[in-house]
């Protein structure tokens, strides 16, 4: 016999921070809402307004609450798996307290507003590059447990967390390479439709393998843990598993509907996401006949009631996803509420509901004390159901009302709700109801940090010690061909990479490669040095939270914003900005719409020029002082990365761009705003008005 | 085929959970299948749908599915209507008095002038409509051709263009019918006075 014991300790330290940054990340959330539903609460500090905190909001619950309850529940239920303590506790604290300060350095980042300004990626380059490296020490303790496992035979949860740590790997580099210009800046090396593409092949795939396949790692480990039953069907989790990998990486283009990007890439988009219905309900299909014959213990038991839940949510999210992927659907979805609610009914009703089983399951167990209070769990249960069911049915609502108004004609053939505001105005209610619903669900979880820590102060914590035979349990050969793989995890790993990298080259290289997919426009050009400056305030400041620059083939698009966008016109853009939500109008073609001082006063307060708007004041932006002095750097790195700007545009970048602040600067003045020459709001006008206007010189298209 | 609920066994202790061997339940594969016929077909029928598109059109085959398909919705709301001749003298005096034209182009003014001139015409960083004072003239034609032209240098970009000469005409008689109207919040009034032209 021999004795072993689990390293628990990095198990509570991983349970700690999550119930801590969950609370966090959700208040964030809750904040946002209410900014939507009132817009004095972004209080005029730049730190918070929406297009700062929002990505705070977006980091902290999926890499902070989820990430950590991803190393919680994977590092407790692997050692319990393959008989092993950890590989190492050095490499334990090392990912323990790396994770934690890039949490803390993203949040910081992200108010100074230093991001790249790609969704769910916004981490500049220097946290990217820790993000890489805590995770493959993650990679690397992870699999040095398999390697020392007491199981020869690997069970169903370790292939999804295989498959979880190779593919958030690939996506994560692959997505983030840049070039940087300083410490707190730099640019992708993709521009414009690859970057779109890269980034939502990025996008879609954190959802598919930082959201779903660890989370139905650890159902397959909690659900019948908590059951006791046995999972419904072996063969069945092969078939979803493999199935899942696959076709997942392909429907990443299911974001960019109708965009510029390629016909053929959305429309591969489309179809893999609607084959990916039947593998994501493989998953629910186990996870919820485990509980055959458990049924009668969802009455009593809080953990097997979360459980239930979140595996249905697991269902309906899986079965929305591929309805808005389908391309006439997505047509009115797009850029609207829905797109939220959606990602709500599977961040809330799948992610947390499973975290809060998980973690109601494991501090007794950990603590060795029972649940403190099951009615506060019970409530907590109650609280989170109604706090979805707000959000969602708001946010579908909102999402359709605003999606019809859009596209609504009157008989003239005119816009029925020409102005773009009259659809936002009209959302507010849905708003509050969404605010309700976020704070209804925040309560919950408060509830469960009381009742956690009440079992907690309770009981002891003790690190669980098992003894094992001296040797392992001999391995029964089963006659299926997958049983040679599951004996194999480095094998797997290594097939799983190969399969999760199909979908991505067939994707991405016909992209880079085949220049007939982004055709040129000759009237096209680099931004100039002061719109670039501009460019990269609007970025910091996160307008694409609730901008989109990319004007849809549709009559009401056309009719509301002009020109539908063609590829050739992204070619300079280093992050694109295409955006995913319209709070606001689409930007693309602002260009010359307004005069300089339009933009100046609607900066300073949009209910000036716009009645009712819900943006936040940029006042600040009149105030700051342009800083020029990394710009010669910005056209450097961009000139190495190919945008065709001359010597003279480099090493004279400042005195072009004070030269078209000037002018800018004169113009404002001339109307009543003097003094504006070396402020912020210049580069942000200069870019503003050049916005989609260089096809305009193309002659007819 | 029924769940028998036999458990595989590997000979290993998976912390004491056990697995069944159960067969795919027959509904699920079927909607698997389905899907995947589904996908081949769409994309046959998509691609050989572009490619003739492509070719009848010219345009491009990476947008011929949904930018032919803008242009076709473009032309069935346009179905019907007559080419529109721009009326003149008593013509226009009439076109732009007449209350369906007035809303219509109200409806123009919300899209595209309020962020300029203000809800109510009362002006913020363009002028004031509804006083007496006008900056490139307050006739009727020269309104035309003030919303038609623009003045791009000042602002005010050309609106011929991107309307269309239905549209403007719709919009000037909205304009004219402001003036004179009280509002809240009027922007000090810019240009020259002028008495109206009717």
């Amino acid at each position: 016999m021999i004795m072993v014991r689990y390293n628990d300790k990095i198990v509570k330290w991983f349970l700690i921070a999550t119930l801590f940054w969950g609370a966090l990340g959700m208040t964030a959330g809750v904040l946002l809402a209410l900014q939507l539903a009132d817009w004095h609460l972004n209080f005029g500090l730049k730190w918070i307004t929406f297009g700062r905190l929002r990505p705070i909001h977006t980091n902290a619950v999926i890499f902070a609450f989820a990430g950590n309850a991803i190393f919680c529940g994977v590092y407790y239920s692997t050692q319990r798996l393959l008989k092993a303590r950890l590989f190492s506790d050095v490499l334990s604290w090392i990912h323990f307290w790396g994770w934690q300060l890039i949490i803390v350095l993203a949040a910081l980042s992200f108010s100074f507003g230093i991001t790249t300004g790609k969704e769910y990626a916004e981490l500049e380059w220097p946290i990217d590059i820790l993000v890489a490296v805590v995770w493959l020490i993650f990679g690397y303790n992870f699999f040095g447990t398999l390697v020392k496992r007491r199981e020869k035979h690997i069970y169903v949860a370790l292939w999804f967390y295989i498959g979880t740590i190779v593919t958030i790997t690939v996506l994560h580099v692959v997505n983030s390479l840049a070039i940087p210009v300083s410490l707190t800046k730099s640019y992708p090396i993709y521009a414009g439709v690859q970057d779109a593409l890269v980034q939502w092949w990025y996008g879609h795939n954190a959802v598919g393998f930082f959201l779903t396949t660890p989370f139905l790692g650890m159902m397959y480990y909690f659900v019948p843990k908590a059951a006791g039953r046995p999972v419904y069907s072996y063969r069945l989790s092969i078939m979803h598993f493999w199935a899942l990998v696959f076709l997942y990486i392909w429907a990443g283009p299911h974001h960019l509907h109708y965009t510029a990007l390629p016909d053929w890439a959305q429309s591969l988009g489309m179809v893999f996401s609607v084959m990916l219905l039947a593998p994501s309900w493989g998953g629910m299909i186990n996870g919820l006949l485990t509980l055959r014959g458990a049924w009668d213990k969802l009455r009593v038991d809080p953990v097997l009631k979360f459980f239930a839940a979140a595996i249905t949510f697991y269902g309906m999210s899986t079965f929305e996803g591929p309805l808005m992927a389908i391309k006439s659907v997505n047509a009115l979805s797009h850029y609207t509420d829905w797109t939220i609610g959606h990602v709500h009914n599977g961040a809330l009703g799948w992610v947390a509901l499973m975290i809060f089983g998980m973690l109601y399951w494991l501090v007794p167990r950990m603590w060795g004390r029972r649940l403190y209070s099951t009615a506060m769990a019970n409530a907590h249960f109650w609280l989170a159901m109604i706090g979805i069911l707000f959000y969602i049915t708001t946010m579908w609502a909102a999402g359709i009302t605003q999606g019809l108004m859009w596209k609504e004609f009157t008989a003239d053939g005119l816009l029925a709700y020409p102005s773009f505001l009259e659809t936002v105005t009209k959302l507010n209610p849905y708003y509050w109801g969404r605010a309700l619903g976020g704070i209804l669900f925040l309560s919950g979880m408060i509830l469960a940090i009381i009742n956690l820590a009440k079992t907690a102060g309770g009981g002891k914590f003790t690190e669980e010690e098992v003894s094992l035979p001296g040797t392992p349990p001999a391995v029964q050969n089963i006659p299926h061909w997958h049983a040679v793989l599951e004996r194999k995890p480095l094998v797997l790993a290594a097939v799983s990479l190969v399969v999760i990298s199909i979908g991505g080259i067939a994707e991405l290289l016909p992209t880079f490669l085949v220049k007939g997919n982004v055709p040129t426009i000759a009237s096209v050009k680099p931004w100039s040095p002061l719109e670039l400056t501009g460019r990269d305030i609007y970025v910091r400041e996160g307008c694409y939270t609730c901008h989109s620059q990319m004007v849809r083939p549709f009559r009401d698009e056309v009719a509301r914003y002009g020109e539908y966008s063609r590829p050739g016109e992204f070619i300079y853009d280093r992050p694109f900005q295409w955006g995913s939500k319209r709070t606001g109008p689409d930007l693309h073609r602002v260009g010359g719409k307004y005069n300089h001082l339009w933009h100046l006063r609607h900066m300073e307060d949009p209910r000036v020029t716009s009645p009712g708007s819900i943006m936040p004041s940029y006042a600040f932006l009149l105030r700051d002082e342009l800083d020029l002095s990394l710009l010669q750097r910005k056209i450097h790195v961009l000139r190495q990365l190919g945008t065709p700007y001359t010597d003279a545009e480099e090493t004279g970048a400042v005195e072009i761009a004070r030269t078209q602040a000037a002018g800018i600067a004169a113009e404002l003045e001339r109307d009543g705003a003097p003094g504006m020459g070396d402020r912020e709001i210049i580069a942000v006008i200069a870019y503003l008005q050049r916005l989609g206007t260089d096809i305009k010189k193309a002659g007819p298209l | 085929m029924q769940p028998k609920d036999e458990v595989i066994d590997h000979g290993q202790d998976y912390d004491g959970i056990k697995e069944y061997d159960n067969p795919l339940p027959r509904w699920f594969l079927m909607m698997f299948y389905i899907t995947i016929l589904f996908s081949f077909w769409y994309m046959a029928y998509y691609t050989a749908k572009t490619e003739a598109i492509s070719k009848a059109t010219g345009v491009s085959r990476n947008l011929a599915w949904s930018g032919t398909r803008f242009v076709a919705q473009q032309k069935a709301a346009d179905a019907g209507k007559g080419v529109f001749t721009a009326p003149t003298g008593e013509g226009l005096e009439k076109f732009l008095r007449d209350p369906a034209n007035i809303a219509r182009g109200e409806a123009l003014f919300k899209a595209n002038c309020v962020a300029c001139h203000g809800e109510h015409a009362q002006g913020i960083v363009g002028p004031n409509l509804t006083d007496k004072f006008w900056i490139h003239g307050g006739s009727r034609e020269q309104i035309v051709s003030t919303l038609t032209t623009g003045w791009p240098e000042k602002g005010m970009p050309a609106w011929g263009p991107t309307l269309g000469p239905e549209k403007v005409h719709w919009l000037a008689s909205y304009v004219r019918s402001v003036h004179g109207r009280n509002v809240e919040n009027p922007k000090a009034p810019q240009g020259v006075e002028e008495e109206e032209d009717d």
